[in-house]
């Protein structure tokens, strides 16, 4: 069996506790490791986010809306009346 | 009371722009607590408290960026109140790791959550929101209310360990049964 693993002289040192990283994007630098972890994030992210919102969700911002524009109404009522 | 004058009108496109970030909303929050009820539950208090506040939103400013602040901290006062537990309800870290450690390339999606629920919220949020809800570290620091240095450690910190207990910076010293111990031990199973 091929062992496809790769190690990567470039992993920071454990003991890089600072902002090593995140100095700035440097892909180039940034190891295997990271740029599968990168992916598999935006994997999991893209899967949640093509999801439909869930009509609970759909159905609450209509009954906001609705319950908003009556008040808006009887308060512009109000006014006009006085 | 003409149109232009009435605030509620005016706030249409704020809301037509809620509706447009709610599918990034709801991803975070599912990110954040792991089962999609719950993360329901936090997008939808998220939108009450949103709409109630819409008219001290100001329009041009960055609402993607205030409507995560509203869901980070009622994320954050529900945990604080109870009401949300750690522990997983659809029970996945019963389960081992289903790949092997160490099979680059293969990294199972199911493994890979597992492994971002052992990191500490704080880091969590920090990768997600740079990683990927598209936030910049400044954006990210702006909701999660710290300095942009802060995230940017956060965000390599999670990194960092996202690698040990996958093992995608493997020394072999570990096997599966090792890493897969690891990630259900942090994941209080």
């Amino acid at each position: 069996m091929e062992n496809v693993s790769k190690k990567n002289p470039a992993t920071p040192p454990a003991s890089a506790e600072n902002t090593m990283e995140a100095v700035g994007p440097r892909p180039k630098e940034r190891s295997h490791a990271q740029q599968v972890i990168g992916q598999k994030l935006q994997e999991m992210y893209a899967q949640m986010l093509s999801e439909p919102i869930p009509t609970r969700i759909i159905d609450l911002l209509e009954q906001l809306d609705a319950v908003e524009s009556a008040e808006a109404e009887r308060k512009s009522n109000d006014g006009g009346q006085e | 009371m003409n149109e232009q004058d009435d605030p509620l009108s005016s706030s249409q496109a704020t809301k037509a722009e809620l509706l447009r970030v709610l599918p990034n909303l709801r991803a975070f929050a599912m990110s954040l607590c792991g089962a999609s009820d719950r993360a329901d539950d936090l997008v939808q208090e998220t939108v009450v408290k949103a709409w109630s506040k819409l008219h001290t939103f100001q329009e041009g400013t960055n609402l993607r960026a205030w409507l995560f602040t509203i869901l980070r901290n009622e994320f954050y006062t529900q945990l604080r109140k109870g009401r949300r537990e750690v522990a997983d309800e659809d029970g996945v870290f019963s389960e081992r790791l289903t790949t092997p450690a160490g099979q680059m390339g293969h990294l199972d999606l199911q493994d890979f959550k597992k492994a971002l629920t052992c990191l500490p919220d704080d880091q969590k949020e920090a990768l997600i929101l740079v990683g990927a809800s598209g936030f910049s570290y400044e954006e990210a620091a702006q909701v999660c209310g710290v300095a942009v240095g802060t995230v940017k450690s956060r965000v390599s910190r999670a990194r960092r360990r996202l690698a040990e207990l996958l093992e995608l910076e493997g020394d072999g010293e570990f096997g599966a049964d090792a890493i897969s111990n690891q990630i259900l031990s942090c994941a209080g199973a």
